[in-house]
């Protein structure tokens, strides 16, 4: 991130056969603003580091959560904590578009360096920043579009994310390990740019100063921020209108993410054959007809859907646990439970319960939210509400519990 | 960048050395940590291709950075230059202005035309986000308006409105 210099060229210029094809954006001075320098770059990386590092970090404990390793176990206590990391995943996200373009802007004069290879471990460095540029852009583009439901691609969305992030956090790695000297001298030294006829309206500044460059960038980090952040943070919810959501507005006074209609439930779940199942390791298998979820004892929890896009809503639920039905089978939760949805496909009709969510006297198999029975689309007739886990795996319409 | 092999600008040698990075531990270690995980990704795009798509991942992958360096930064560049030469007096509130309402309208752009959502599904972008972006703009070069007719004033009595102050 070597600084542009930023009094003009007088010196001699190197001669040679090369020097012949730098033209264009390679030549001296093709970048006259004096915003493209180190300092700024480095303080944009630093907050940049702290932003991606954030959202990877989040990143990769959401996918553990959905996808978990035999080594882990997420818990199901305290009930909040996926509601607050998945937030800050979309909020910080969200709140690196603008920092990402400055940076990229501040050190674009960088991508023309003459030469634009000066040795293999050079080479190397300049090879991270395909990853990592390409990977932050892939990335903060993949991110927003799927959280308002815009697929303009054809691979599946959670993966693709999944694996450019380790892309975009290798290619950081390497910058970081390349640039930390120097950023860190950087900020140390307060560079002054003396005055003078060669920088153009640097008497009397009329543009922005560096101070006043982060300051616009701050400023684009705030609205924006403000403008979408609502959707998790209620508050707000009224300043934010271009937000996916509003933790307000949908059936039952709260959004939904997949509707009936697009899981192709309606029917199914409209059955009044409808039979919850409880099936394979147990002593004894259930087959349970609304009436008869009904007619058992029920318990009432207030807990949060939190959406893997960010937004959130916490509600007051009142179900069958789902501890004392499978206590009725006689089942064995040590190896989990299979939570299965009538949907006859798609990549959420079924989530795993971790055996301390089968346990948690809060988990329910809940008929009812706020008083009322559940809404189609809220997954009548009985959904699966379970603390401390992603939405998607807070199954809808469910129909089967297999016992593993 | 690694300036310690020849760099020619002579006349600026002294400011373009001092950024240098020097590849030492660090540069090393994580340079190897960064490189596996980089080997990772790529090891899961191309073993994973039912998912990934890898062709398709690698020109939405590619692609992003392209156009950002090929065609969103030249673009960027030109206004400022176009700024530059046209506004002579308060420039700063308008670059604010630029950046923030560019940033909003850049992140609902896709909303603006209608790319996203789902039809039945009347809870994913409920409002009218047209009319919040322009009421955020509103805000936005309402603010700008009034600081330059602020530094305007004030330039009369050569006050540097937008330069560094001392720390």
């Amino acid at each position: 991130m070597r600084p542009r210099p930023v009094v003009r060229q007088t010196g001699p210029v190197v001669t040679g056969r090369s020097n012949r094809l730098r033209r264009g954006p390679f030549r001296e001075g093709a970048f006259t603003s004096d915003l493209h320098v180190e300092r700024l770059g480095a303080i944009l990386g630093i907050v940049l580091g702290v932003t991606f590092g954030v959202c990877f970090l989040t990143g990769l404990l959401s996918h553990l959560i959905q996808h978990p390793p035999g080594w882990f176990h997420w818990p199901s206590r305290p009930a909040g904590v996926y509601r607050v990391t998945q937030g800050l995943h979309v909020a910080t996200g969200i709140a690196s578009i603008p920092l990402l373009l400055a940076k990229l802007w501040v050190v674009y004069p960088h991508l023309w360096r003459w030469p634009p290879i000066a040795s293999v471990a050079h080479a190397l460095e300049r090879l991270s920043l395909v990853p990592l540029v390409g990977g932050s852009v892939f990335l903060l583009f993949s991110g927003v579009a799927s959280i308002i439901r815009w697929y303009p691609w054809s691979f599946s969305f959670p993966q693709a994310h999944y694996w450019a992030a380790w892309a975009a956090i290798g290619g950081l790695l390497v910058h970081v390990g390349a640039k930390a000297a120097s950023t860190g001298q950087s900020l140390v030294r307060r560079e002054r740019v003396p005055p003078g006829p060669g920088v153009p309206g640097r008497e009397e500044r009329v543009g922005l100063s560096r101070r006043g460059f982060l300051g616009a960038v701050a400023a684009a980090v705030g609205a924006l921020t403000v403008a979408t952040v609502g959707q998790a943070v209620r508050p707000l919810s009224g300043l934010s209108v271009p937000a996916p959501r509003d933790p307000d507005i949908g059936p039952q006074g709260f959004p939904i993410n997949r509707t009936a209609h697009e899981a192709k439930v309606e029917l199914l779940a409209a059955d009044p054959e409808y039979l919850l199942r409880v099936e394979a390791r147990v002593a004894i298998a259930l087959a349970l007809s609304l009436e008869g979820l009904r007619a058992m004892s029920r318990r009432e929890a207030t807990l949060p859907i939190p959406c893997v896009d960010g937004w959130n809503v916490s509600k007051t639920w009142r179900g069958v646990p789902v501890a004392e039905l499978l206590a009725r089978a006689g089942a064995d939760l040590r190896g989990g439970v299979l939570v299965q949805s009538l949907e006859p496909k798609g990549a959420f009709r079924e989530s795993m319960l971790d055996p301390s969510h089968a346990e948690d006297p809060d988990t329910l198999l809940a008929l009812e939210v706020e008083g009322r029975p559940l809404a189609l689309d809220h997954g009548f007739p009985v959904r699966l509400i379970t603390p401390n886990a992603p939405g998607v795996m807070q199954t809808k319409w469910v129909g089967r519990l297999e016992v593993m | 960048m690694n300036s310690g092999a020849a760099v020619p600008e002579a006349g600026a040698r002294s400011k373009a050395s001092v950024g240098s990075s020097h590849h030492g531990v660090a540069f090393w270690v994580l340079g190897a940590l960064g490189w596996a995980a980089i080997g990772f990704a790529v090891w899961g795009v191309v073993t994973h291709p039912g998912g990934t798509h890898p062709a398709n991942f690698g020109v939405w992958f590619l692609g992003g950075a392209l156009v950002h360096d090929l065609v969103v930064a030249p673009v960027v560049l030109l206004v400022g230059v176009a700024l530059r030469r046209k506004v002579t007096r308060g420039r700063a509130a308008i670059q604010v202005a630029i950046v923030v309402s560019a940033t909003l309208c850049l992140y609902s752009l896709p909303v603006l035309l209608g790319v996203g959502g789902l039809r039945d599904n009347q809870t994913l972008l409920p409002r009218n986000e047209t009319a919040g972006l322009l009421a955020a703009l509103a805000v936005v070069w309402g603010a700008a308006i009034v600081a330059m007719v602020l530094v305007r004033r004030r330039v009369g009595r050569r006050v540097d409105a937008a330069g560094e102050s001392p720390p």
